[in-house]
């Protein structure tokens, strides 16, 4: 059940992410200039998840395996498979996106990103693990009547994650359009098929294990960004906030919220 | 575990105090991030100019790039003090009343 729930949202949110296409393909820029380094590492990238995805296929038994992975995560790994889920198109290309277009909102953004965490580690995570239940629902339906609960929970989660799915399969459809110089609606069912096969053959082994190598790939990343591009400056923070301020159409007003 | 067992851990003085060391202390986290947080959301939603003001006389690094980052590093530091408290001490100390209680069967 959980399986074909599963597959009609990846299929419903491909279904919407491709009519929601012709507005979002935006001016395709002149030269879609193959980029062969960033091709190669996308290959590499899929063909090392895709063999991840058969291994965790073959260990794969049980429902348990399927949707917990047979419990054999540890609290870091999983830690870390979380930050890759947290670190998606959403926060990689959106939020520089809206910094580079809005300066400190964009921060303002992230911040309430974050601070969201420390709420459910507080509040949640410890009644959570004592109850011995996956997800939140789990404990919700064991203390209420089940069928009301599941179902609100169900139509909540879908609502959300369709919409979380849209905004990452157009993130992932972009990059591959630029990257490949595809159509775009070719992107997008590359994205959603490598997606279907991920969860669907491999379930939360192969789910886990995918995204503790994207954390690991862009915690590496973004700090060897973040000190090249401080590099540039002299590693200093205001020389490049003040270089930003001289090239920013908002000039210093990108430094305070709003337009003040 | 039986339900006496479980009845006579819920009656233990030294569990209670526990729980309640627990709750307050979770509490008091969410506290502090709420009072962070929305400290920070009111001084942008009333006073934008104080965050858009530089940090000393000649920068560009606002007041608010300063506040954003400490806020950030607020959040990290008040889950990093959870986490040690539930590692070193509430998880200890509850896993030994459970053997406690077991033994005294």
């Amino acid at each position: 059940m959980k399986l074909v729930r599963l597959l009609c949202c990846a299929g419903l949110a491909t279904m919407a992410a491709l009519a929601h296409a012709s507005s979002v393909e935006g001016p395709v820029s002149d030269h879609v200039g193959l980029n062969p380094v960033a091709i190669g590492m996308f290959l590499l990238f899929v063909l090392v998840t895709l063999g991840i995805t058969r291994w965790a296929s073959r260990k794969t038994r049980t429902t348990k395996d399927f949707y917990s992975a047979g419990g054999g995560i540890t609290g870091f790994q999983n830690g870390l498979a979380i930050a890759g889920d947290y670190m998606s198109a959403a926060s990689f290309l959106g939020l520089s996106g809206m910094v580079f277009m809005f300066g400190f909102d964009g921060l303002i953004y992230s911040i309430g990103f974050l601070v969201g965490w420390p709420f459910v580690m507080f509040l949640l995570a410890e009644p959570l693990r004592n109850l011995g239940k996956f997800t939140f629902v789990d404990v919700v339906a064991y203390r209420f009547e089940q069928a009301p609960i599941r179902l609100l929970t169900a139509s909540t989660s879908l609502v959300v994650v369709i919409f979380y799915l849209v905004v990452q399969m157009v993130g992932a459809g972009k990059l591959i359009q630029l990257l490949f110089g595809l159509q775009y609606w070719m992107a997008e069912v590359i994205v959603g098929v490598l997606m279907v096969i991920y969860v669907f053959f491999g379930g939360m082994t192969a789910t886990t294990w995918v995204q503790i190598i994207k954390a690991v790939l862009l915690l590496c990343g973004a700090t060897f960004m973040a000190v090249t591009a401080l590099a540039q400056f002299g590693f200093s923070p205001d020389e490049m906030f003040r270089r930003a301020v001289d090239v920013h159409p908002g000039a210093l007003s990108i430094m305070g919220p709003g337009n003040c | 575990m039986q339900q006496d067992h479980i009845d006579s851990i819920k009656a233990s003085p030294a569990y209670r105090r526990l729980i309640t060391s627990r709750r307050r202390f979770s509490f008091a986290l969410t506290a502090l991030m709420t009072l962070t947080y929305y400290g920070f959301i009111l001084v942008v939603a009333a006073a934008p100019q104080v965050l858009a003001r530089p940090l000393y006389a000649g920068a560009t690094t606002s007041i608010g790039i300063v506040a954003g980052v400490g806020i950030i590093l607020v959040a990290i530091g008040l889950t990093g003090w959870y986490v040690l408290r539930a590692n070193r001490t509430l998880d200890p100390s509850m896993s030994a009343l459970l053997a406690n209680a077991r033994q005294g069967d």
